[in-house]
């Protein structure tokens, strides 16, 4: 076997089926299966439009994603030095960017199981409406490279720090940053500041998108400017932690 | 020469941790590397296997720069590192198999047994590293270390934490590895009892700095003297 893709096998089976992974797995179905009840059973909530409701699972989809891969970058590099571990993977015949493309692919097999989990969970809320199909793929073309860059990022922090707590905090504080715009009210977000930071935020952008593509059934070609902020912070990450971790002391 | 180093220096944050060290390891020969603790013969080792760049000085392992050929390097080695550094979730044998992996080598259920067997270990023993004890996990150590069939072993305190048998058993198998394979084996302790039974040869770094190096005969250690020898040099520049 390539020793990336058995370096891909033990990191996803780490990710999912130890006791973390599958409290994760568990954590994960129990949000969504209560947020899906009360967007179909509230009063309230059930009189929203079927595509507000899809764009509000997919929000929270990608923000979960997110913080899986937040959490298992945080511990990939600083978990494995705390455990004693780390040396001897630097003593394969792997090269240091092997070793990251192989941790994070097991956060891409992560992701995978996430996405297709929350595949019921959007039919059950969005089965009656017309956008569904696109809805699933927008959460595939523009969630995957937003959480994947969170995974990079966590794992450049992890390299360059060299403990779990640090980087796992440090990466929880530019998570919420990144997310905390999106929860803004239209009026800030309208403004000069917000606006521009509306523009480079991979998480709006992501966001703004599934608002596009599922509420306002925009076509996806018009999505290409926030296809390209998703994707430039994706490159972006991996490029920090291939340097990170290049340029990490044992 | 296996491991060719000359006038070492390593500087980390501003501070020199290694200001000259020499080595010179033949080919197939054991090799003692002495040192008090915080002497500076893990980071020596640290910067022979490639895992960190030296600020200056000359590093050559089997030929090649531990930095710039670290990969090919890291086929050609075998290091037991003072970490154990296992998954506590697999077994012995999926532990081996799966570093073999890493190697690019299909190692069999009946080749990983053997491993065991030869380290001293039981091979139907199916529970995880995390039960093992530290003889145990050092004894599994030295089965990764050898799985690939290294040219050189690098071996950080590998005695540390065994019984006077187990002991003994390591010191049967680096004899066997030598004698019968020709592996060359550099040998980082602190138990001089241990050097002074394998290594023909020693390096003996104080502070970052290499003291003396040469045969047990060349340097007139007398035969079980090693400790009265070692403790004189330490103590001599202490004393200076």
């Amino acid at each position: 076997m390539n020793p990336i893709l058995s370096l891909t096998r033990k990191e996803s089976g780490e990710l999912l089926s130890s006791g973390r992974g599958l409290a994760w797995l568990t954590a994960l179905t129990v949000v969504l299966s209560v947020l899906s009840l009360l967007l179909v059973s509230d009063t309230e909530l059930s009189l929203l439009d079927n595509a507000q409701v899809v764009y509000m699972v997919m929000g929270t989809i990608a923000a979960l994603g997110a913080l899986l891969a937040v959490v298992s970058g945080s511990d990939s590099l600083a978990g494995e030095r705390e455990r004693g571990s780390l040396i001897p993977l630097l003593l394969t015949p792997l090269r240091t960017d092997e070793i990251v493309l192989g941790k994070m692919s097991g956060q891409v097999v992560a992701w995978c199981v996430t996405y297709l989990l929350s595949l019921p969970y959007l039919w059950a809320v969005g089965g009656g409406g017309q956008n569904l199909p696109q809805a699933i793929l927008a959460l595939a073309l523009f969630g995957t490279p937003l959480v994947l860059g969170f995974g990079f990022f966590s794992l450049g922090l992890s390299a360059r720090f060299g403990n779990v707590r640090t980087a796992l905090s440090t990466s929880l504080v530019a998570l919420a940053l990144l997310a905390s715009p999106v929860l803004l009210g239209p009026g800030l977000r309208q403004s000069a500041v917000g606006r521009m930071f509306d523009a480079v935020n991979p998480f709006s952008a992501a966001l703004n998108a599934f608002d596009s593509v599922v509420i306002d059934s925009q076509p996806f070609l018009a999505q290409a400017t926030r296809f390209a902020v998703v994707l430039v912070w994706l490159l972006l990450a991996m490029a920090f932690a291939g340097r990170s971790a290049r340029d990490m002391e044992i | 020469m296996s491991i060719e180093i000359a006038d070492l220096k390593l500087v980390l944050h501003g501070r020199p941790i290694l200001n000259g060290i020499r080595m010179s390891m033949r080919e197939g020969e054991i090799y003692g590397l002495l040192g008090e603790n915080g002497a500076g013969k893990s980071t020596t080792l640290s910067v022979a296997t490639g895992l960190r760049a030296a600020t200056s000085g000359k590093v050559a392992v089997l030929g090649m720069d531990p930095v710039r050929r670290r990969a090919d390097l890291h086929r050609a080695i075998g290091v037991l590192s003072e970490q154990g550094g296992f998954y506590g979730w697999m077994t012995a044998h999926d532990s081996l198999r799966w570093f073999a992996q890493l190697y690019g080598i299909r190692l069999s259920r009946g080749a990983a047994a053997d491993l065991l067997v030869r380290v001293g270990l039981d091979p139907g023993n199916r529970g995880p590293v995390r039960v093992f004890s530290h003889g145990m996990k050092q004894r599994l150590g030295l089965a990764r270390a050898i799985l690939h069939r290294p040219r050189l072993l690098i071996l950080d305190e590998p005695t540390n934490g065994l019984d006077p048998r187990g002991r003994k058993d390591i010191h049967d198998l680096l004899t066997d590895l030598n004698r019968r394979e020709g592996v060359g084996i550099l040998l980082c302790t602190h138990l001089l009892e241990d050097v002074e039974q394998l290594c023909g040869r020693i390096g003996v770094i104080r502070r970052g700095e290499t003291l003396v190096e040469g045969g047990l005969a060349e340097l007139a250690v007398p035969r079980g003297g090693l400790q009265d020898y070692y403790l004189n040099l330490v103590g001599t520049e202490n004393a200076s």
